[in-house]
């Protein structure tokens, strides 16, 4: 217990941390949130930065925020001006993690049975295969997967919206652009890690004590090359849900990637701080989710007790 | 496990889904910032408000000549210095409340308040407005409106057009009541906004698109996708690269427009080496705006001026004669660093490769390109801390003095640093003047100075690249990229599938 409350605060003072760093970082940047090509005649601008307390010292500014994020207000967006920070979050999040557990789930459906059966068939073609396979699209950039998944299931076949698009449908082309190379990445560390175990003594020992093929193969294969999935998981999980930023360009997705880049180019300060922070959080929960669930795969990890 | 993680994508996905869209469906390119007309100059905001907002006038969307819109009568008197304009009675927002004339007067009002944040505040500067409610006992009469401004503003009928000078209602958010031909449904930040048609709609009965869908699409490569998989009906920029193609196979949908927008390279003047004339004409004197142009695939039209040649009844001014027969620039000059200066983009920097390499030709000097974002781009060039910038203009309105008073020595857009009073007092002279003829030549004296004086050096007019759905009709190319919703319907012989 005393762990996780450890683990806790060490992850309040992180996303205090980040609140503070990409707050002073965006405002040593050049320019200013309403700056345009056309400018903004100055009693005009002056108006606009005392409205959004930007004529306070930066001090004044930091603290302001700061007490805001404590109550998980971060202020009205300084582009959007009429939209919150935090309506904008609730709009977006919801998509980014829509598209990060798509991808996931065809990471986890594509990549673990490739790599075991490329273990089971060491050597073998389909062991060539998967390993061919997974070295390509680990080194194809993913907006290239995009142009030929578009080219193939929206213009060839006509399947799939080539963007935007309604429902579900919109999601099937970037979940898979977004799980194609983690599932490469998956399938080749299910396929080292099923062949150390398989190499061990576990499975044979379990054989000679005369238990069926497929409870060797479910207790004594792939429980323990689950562990360094596991542990592989966690972080990619969060880099799914967090990293999409050039898959929803592609497919004008309105998740948080776009936002993300945008409020920075922008000098959108606060919806810039409030993503950082979302994402911040979020990374820390995701990997707290994996440490417990390695916690329960393999016992000599303790990560959350004692 | 396997089955908790599906049962949550179920129950998250449907959130990350959308609803359907209906009627026409438009790629608008950046993410709409605000839907306040006043207080938005951008182009992807104005598109969306043109469908919301109507104006006193609107414009013939072949000609650009305005019309009357919520005005059934407007006329001009002194030469545009007074404009007076009579409203249709009966008109409603777009919640069915009474719009009245003097709904319009506390709009504009508003407007020319610095308080409330508009970069068209300064348009109404000093005029004095007069209304005339509409005669409650008699049903033909809306009441009229006068304005008169401190100097003409010939081009007012046309600038009423313009969503900074659509009333806006008082009694409910301008974000959601108008009194354009369609009004507001839903908006969601980054996805679309989505309009309908507005029954209460003065010319309600020529709108014939039941509703519109705005979707942000950044990319422009996501636009041509959508476009070409009939996804969308229009999209207002096309990629360049795809523009050979585009012209070579899908003429019907491709046109490049002429735009009423020139870009130019803007010289700093206050400090070596560009605070010299010579050192100035000779940087200008040895582009060739021609090759320019011609390495860009000529479909855009290489500019020797700052005003655009469509300029109505505009003559140019000649080109400096000196740049065909340049001045050798002085050796002192040859040993400093020179530095061109863009924001970061394919086109710029493309043009800006062109350029050192006809000053490398032409003047054998190495030129440093600097590439920024763009917001750093603009503190630099509003900071003066450039040598050389690449630089463009979109004229609000078709008037060369849209053009040149941005280098008035008082122009928050001037950022050369330049301050010339015969320039000054040209553009001053010119805003005084009533007598159209007179006011021409005022402003091609100041356009002659300005390049005379090589403060700028004009580069190219812009090109609209429109993707627009040959079934659609009433959606027209023009200068302004000016598009009226209510009068754009799908073809009949060719409904849309």
């Amino acid at each position: 217990m005393s762990a996780l409350l450890r683990r806790l605060g060490a992850w309040a003072i992180t996303l205090w941390a980040v609140h503070l760093a990409t707050f002073f970082l965006l405002r040593a940047a050049r320019g200013g949130p309403f700056d345009e090509a056309r400018s903004l005649p100055p009693e005009v601008e002056a108006q606009l930065r005392a409205d959004f307390h930007l004529d306070e010292p930066l001090i004044q500014q930091y603290l302001r925020a700061l007490g805001g994020a404590l109550r998980g207000d971060f202020g009205p967006s300084l582009r959007y001006r009429d939209v919150r920070v935090t309506e904008i979050l609730a709009d977006a999040l919801p998509v980014s993690i829509g598209l990060g557990l798509g991808a996931l789930m065809i990471a986890l459906l594509l990549g673990i049975p490739a790599g075991l059966a490329a273990a089971s068939s060491r050597r073998g073609l389909g062991d060539s295969l998967v390993r061919a396979g997974s070295t390509l699209l680990l080194s194809v950039p993913n907006f290239v997967i995009a142009g030929i998944v578009i080219g193939w299931f929206s213009f060839g076949l006509g399947w799939f919206p080539p963007a935007g698009g309604v429902g579900w449908r919109a999601f099937v082309l970037p979940c898979l652009c977004l799980g194609l190379p983690t599932a490469a990445q998956l399938a080749r560390l299910a396929r080292s890690a099923a062949l150390e175990v398989l190499d061990g003594e576990g499975p044979r020992a379990a054989q000679a004590r005369g238990l069926s093929p497929s409870r060797v193969r479910s207790r004594h294969i792939l429980k323990p090359a689950l562990a360094p999935l596991l542990a592989f998981l966690g972080p990619t999980s969060a880099a799914l849900l967090t990293g999409s930023l050039v898959i929803e360009q592609v497919f004008a997705l309105p998740g948080l990637g776009a936002h993300f880049v945008q409020a920075a180019l922008n000098r959108d300060y606060t919806l810039a701080v409030g993503i950082t922070v979302t994402y911040t959080a979020l990374l820390g929960l995701l990997t707290l989710l994996a440490d417990w669930a390695m916690s329960r795969v393999d016992p000599r990890v303790e990560a959350l007790s004692g | 496990m396997t089955l908790r993680v599906l049962a949550f994508l179920l129950a998250v996905l449907p959130l990350a889904c959308r609803e359907a869209p209906r009627g026409l469906v438009v790629a608008n390119g950046d993410d709409v910032s605000l839907l306040h007309p006043q207080r938005t100059a951008s182009i992807s905001d104005a598109r969306v408000l043109q469908a919301m907002h109507a104006g006193l006038t609107r414009l013939d969307p072949q000609t650009l000549s305005p019309e009357p819109g919520l005005a059934r009568r407007f006329e001009a008197s002194e030469g545009g210095r007074r404009w007076r304009f009579e409203l249709r009675p009966g008109l409603r927002w777009s919640d069915g409340l009474a719009l009245q004339v003097e709904d319009v007067e506390r709009s504009w009002r508003q407007l020319a308040d610095p308080s409330q944040g508009s970069p068209y505040a300064n348009w109404l500067e000093g005029a004095t407005i007069r209304t005339t409610p509409a005669d409650p006992r008699d049903s033909t009469d809306g009441g009229s409106l006068e304005i008169e401004f401190p100097h003409p503003q010939p081009s007012f009928a046309e600038m009423c057009a313009f969503p900074a000078l659509a009333p806006i209602a008082g009694h409910a958010p301008p974000e959601q009541v108008g009194s354009g031909p369609f009004r507001f449904v839903s908006r969601r930040v980054r996805d679309r906004i989505v309009v309908e048609r507005n029954p209460f709609y003065w010319d309600a009965a020529q709108v014939a698109i039941p509703a519109i869908d705005f979707l942000t699409v950044d990319s422009q490569v996501t636009a041509l996708n959508l476009f070409l998989a009939g996804e969308v009906a229009y999209a207002p920029n096309a990629p360049e690269l795809a523009v050979p193609a585009l012209l070579a196979e899908r003429g019907e949908a491709f046109q490049p427009q002429p735009q009423f927008a020139s870009t130019f390279l803007r010289f700093q003047v206050t400090q070596p080496p560009f605070d010299r004339l010579e050192h100035r004409r000779a940087f200008v004197a040895a582009i060739d705006p021609d090759a320019l142009a011609a390495s860009l695939g000529r479909v855009r039209q290489p500019a020797w001026h700052l005003v655009p040649p469509e300029s109505p009844h505009w003559e140019p001014p000649p080109v400096p004669r000196w740049r065909s027969a340049p001045p050798a620039l002085p050796q002192p000059a040859r040993e400093q660093r020179f530095e061109l200066l863009y924001n970061s983009s394919e086109l710029n920097r493309s043009v800006a490769e062109v350029l050192q390499a006809q000053w490398l030709a032409n003047l054998d000097l190495e030129v440093a390109l600097i590439n920024q974002e763009w917001k750093s781009f603009l503190a630099a060039q509003r900071g003066l801390d450039y040598q050389i910038s690449r630089s463009s203009w979109i004229g609000d309105y078709l008037d060369p003095l849209a053009f040149l008073e941005i280098f008035h020595s008082e122009s928050g857009n001037n950022r050369t640093g330049w301050s010339d009073a015969v320039y000054d007092g040209l553009i001053e002279a010119a805003r005084g003047e009533s007598e159209p003829e007179a006011r021409r030549l005022l402003l091609r004296e100041a356009e002659r100075r300005l390049l005379d004086q090589a403060i700028i050096a004009p580069l190219y007019h812009e090109v609209g690249l429109e993707l627009i759905d040959p079934r659609l009709e009433g959606l027209h190319r023009n200068l302004r990229g000016y598009i009226d919703w209510g009068r754009v319907r799908w073809s009949p012989e060719e409904p849309p599938s």
